[in-house]
């Protein structure tokens, strides 16, 4: 075993609300391939912002070579060593693989930027590394990989020690993987030290040596990746206790009322079926990135599809855009209700009537009475606490929000309402709340599609799950089969 | 083919404005004689220097429409210490110490507090006209300053005035400092993606601040170039100074979006416009009619540009 040079110990770090980050510690040794793992949220983000200097730690210490080290700002974090490739790469698109590698440094002390020198540099780089290509070439034209490939090129350019790769993965092909695995390799062999951060079981037991999990903000174990099995990684990532945050529904699911079949996207073969019951929650699970909000889009007419069938009611539909969705009783509450789901600098009374404007009109003009019943109405019904319904949305708190995005399609008289993260953001109270607005709008025969990425969200309110992966369903639980393991087993 | 291909992706403008002299030379015999050709290196000069400044603006991603009061606050300020008897070099650094502090002050606001340039730059156009209409009382300041004559009378040939040359001079060692410089580096970076700067460690609101700066260097540099033409500055010189300069270093290639472009890029775009409007002259097109001709012109031009810029791509 080669010998430790890098060590993190007692390092907490707390957001207004939340500890991110309590008592992390570990350390890593020259040339080790560290995985890295924890469901979203755990504190992986936090720690390498940490170590890149965007945040400040609370407490705590990081030592390299044994001697602590203030890391201030990115800067230092470099002249460290240390180098973090994040999934938003950190590249210009509009300067050369060569300058990016160099940015900020071509030339010191007021002397001419020497091209040939530094071409000559990168290339050497980016020969290093085994990737061809002229260093001339503007960053905006290589391919997310490519863009990978210089991100390294550049932390190699600095003497880096240690380099932690951000899910890296999730973007690139078979083959591009399997590039980046040689690379990672001959980083290895030359002393490198690399935490790779992944979701994914199968690409950590075949690059990495150790793996450290991550749990709400603490490490829970770092255990040598040949001793132990997938499954005993993914219960250390969830091995929490489902809470009984999630107030219990007394009805039951009634006829079918949603069935899709053969849904694909454009260009992708998927021919995703499920079906959805009256009064019925049905949890979609999986990873950011697996692919579940891209279903729904399909769905809902947003996205392009290639094909798919969908039956309302034992009817067959044609559903190829927003307003025929809307029109057959669908609606879709977004992901990000501040781009996507509400206009902010509108008052509630205006979010609130948006989505059907045709209930306001008398004659020829729109009436104003019942444009006030209706956000009256809604403001009651599912609590928005606000002083008056002229109030601006955007000076609502992210729950109260929430709850006018949900009056807003409740409006427009749904049979089916597609939920994409309809807690992300908000506090303890507020979720609960939303929880029970969803439990009641079952008990009202109404039908919820609940997206998201909190695991235990999904486990607590749903009667069915679906579990998404790569694009596709790869698992149906019901009853007993819907906790955490079970799920986390088929979405990795 | 390939090489034929490559010239024509990198220097599409000046085969465009070599294509456009070449045939409007053959099929216009007014077209290629000394006058007219000086009348277009002349026009050059004054626009142009100031063009080679708000290419910096760009280049960071910002946005500047004062210019054109800083011109006239500069230059009318110059003219008055002449008018004044105040030494001709101390006149010129006043006036170029004029623009800087423009450019500092609109630059400081956007920079700081992080205001759209274009609200800012607005504002602080009416701002620079009102102080130049102001100190000169309303009225043009005239001064047939003997240095001032004699720069206008140096001709190369008989047709290239003095300043075009400096138009040049200036031109590449702006080029030279943008992509040599590490500072001239550091403001394609800014310029093209600010986050990414931050992340090193770069203060960008300092390489913002500083692209305001020399945008005003350059509209004082211009200001004062236009005086050795017409020895008359007042409040409302340069008025459409924005509308005619912002094109230029559009059409020459430089980015709006920031990151992408360059000085010699903007000599060109200059270069090409005069020529299209000097042409528009030789057919006679009555007057009023020019703007609109101009704006088509225009349009057609930036549109046809970024079609082949961007014929691979589906937008």
């Amino acid at each position: 075993m080669n010998t430790t040079f890098f060590e993190i110990r007692h390092v907490s770090k707390s957001f207004p609300g939340v500890k991110a980050l309590d008592d992390v510690g570990f350390s890593v040794a020259e040339g080790e391939i560290r995985a890295l793992v924890g469901e979203n949220g755990a504190g992986k983000s936090t720690l390498m912002k940490i170590l890149n200097g965007n945040y400040k730690k609370d407490e705590g210490q990081i030592l390299i070579d044994g001697k602590e080290v203030n890391i201030t700002d990115p800067l230092v974090a470099a002249a460290n060593g240390i180098s973090i490739i994040f999934q938003e790469l950190n590249l210009v698109d509009e300067l050369s693989i060569a300058e990016n590698i160099y940015a900020g440094r071509l030339a010191k002390g007021g002397k001419l930027v020497d091209w040939k020198t530094i071409n000559h540099q990168a290339k050497e780089l980016l020969d290093r590394i085994g990737f061809d290509v002229d260093p001339r070439t503007e960053v905006g034209k290589l391919t997310v990989a490519g863009k990978q490939m210089v991100e390294i090129a550049k932390a190699l350019s600095r003497d880096c020690r240690i380099i932690l790769m951000d899910e890296p993965s999730a973007t690139l092909t078979k083959n591009e993987l399997s590039a980046l695995f040689d690379i990672i390799r001959d980083l290895k062999a030359k002393g490198i030290a690399v935490i790779y951060i992944s979701h994914r079981m199968e690409e950590i037991f075949e690059i990495c040596e150790t793996a450290t999990v991550m749990r709400d903000g603490r490490i829970i174990n770092t255990v040598k990746v040949d001793e132990v099995t997938s499954d005993q990684i993914v219960e250390m990532m969830v091995g929490r206790e489902v809470s009984s945050a999630y107030p219990k529904r007394k009805t039951q699911p009634g006829e079918e009322v949603l069935r899709v079949e053969n849904l694909c996207r454009k260009d992708r073969k998927q021919n995703i079926s499920f079906t959805l019951r009256r009064g019925e929650v049905l949890g979609v699970a999986g990873l950011v990135g697996a692919g579940r909000t891209e279903i729904m889009r399909g769905l809902f007419g947003v996205d392009y599809i290639s094909s798919c069938d969908v039956y309302i009611h034992g009817e067959k539909v044609r559903i190829n855009n927003p307003a025929a969705a809307k029109k057959h009783g669908i609606a879709f509450l977004t992901e990000d209700r501040k781009i996507e789901g509400l206009t902010l600098d509108f008052t509630i009374k205006a979010n609130m009537v948006m989505a059907n404007l045709p209930k306001l009109r008398k004659g020829l003009f729109t009436s104003s009475k019942v444009e006030n019943e209706i956000a009256d109405l809604y403001i009651e019904k599912i609590n928005v606490k606000t002083p008056s319904r002229n109030q601006k949305v955007g000076n609502l708190s992210g729950g109260n929000q929430q709850k006018v995005v949900i009056g807003k399609w409740l409006n427009a008289d749904p049979e089916i309402l597609i939920m994409d993260e309809p807690t992300r953001g908000i506090d303890v109270g507020a979720k609960r709340e939303i929880y029970e607005i969803i439990n009641e709008l079952a008990a009202q025969g109404k039908s919820v599609i609940l997206i998201s990425s909190e695991l235990p969200e999904v486990l607590g309110m749903s009667d069915r799950v679906l579990v998404v992966k790569d694009d596709a369903i790869v698992a149906e639980l019901t009853g007993e089969d819907i906790n955490a393991v079970e799920v986390m087993r088929y979405a990795l | 083919m390939t090489l034929v291909k490559k010239a024509f992706n990198n220097y599409r403008i000046p085969l465009l404005a070599a294509v456009i002299f070449v045939v409007m030379s053959l099929v216009n015999k007014n077209f290629f004689t000394p006058y007219n050709i000086f009348t277009i290196v002349d026009s050059i000069s004054g626009y142009g220097i100031v063009a080679l400044g708000f290419t910096f603006i760009l280049l960071v991603g910002q946005l500047d429409i004062s210019f054109g009061s800083v011109i006239a606050l500069s230059a009318c300020v110059f003219m008055m210490m002449l008018q004044a008897q105040i030494n001709f070099v101390l006149a010129l650094i006043a006036a170029l110490a004029v623009g800087c502090a423009c450019g500092a002050v609109t630059g400081f606001f956007v920079a700081t507090f992080r205001l759209s340039p274009f609200i800012v730059s607005m504002t602080m156009q009416l701002a620079y006209k009102g102080i130049a209409l102001t100190i000169t009382n309303q009225t043009p300041v005239s001064v047939p300053h003997p240095v001032l004559q004699a720069i206008n009378n140096i001709k190369l040939f008989n047709i290239f005035p003095i300043v075009f040359f400096f138009f040049l001079l200036l031109a590449v060692l702006t080029e030279l400092f943008l992509r040599k410089t590490q500072f001239g580096r550091n403001l394609y970076l800014v310029g093209g993606n600010i986050n990414v700067a931050d992340n090193l460690g770069l203060k960008s609101r300092n390489y913002l601040w500083s692209a305001y700066i020399f945008q005003g260097l350059y509209a004082a540099i211009g200001g004062v170039v236009m005086m050795t033409r017409q020895f008359s500055a007042s409040g409302n010189l340069a008025l459409q100074g924005p509308m005619e300069v912002i094109p230029m270093v559009i059409v020459g290639g430089t980015s709006m979006a920031g990151g992408r472009g360059g000085a010699i890029k903007t000599v060109w775009g200059v270069v090409l416009l005069k020529i299209i409007y000097n042409s528009m002259t030789m057919f006679s097109i009555p007057a009023p009619l020019q703007p609109f001709v101009k704006g088509l012109i225009l349009l057609a031009v930036i549109v046809s540009d970024k079609y082949m810029e961007r014929r691979h791509e589906k937008i």
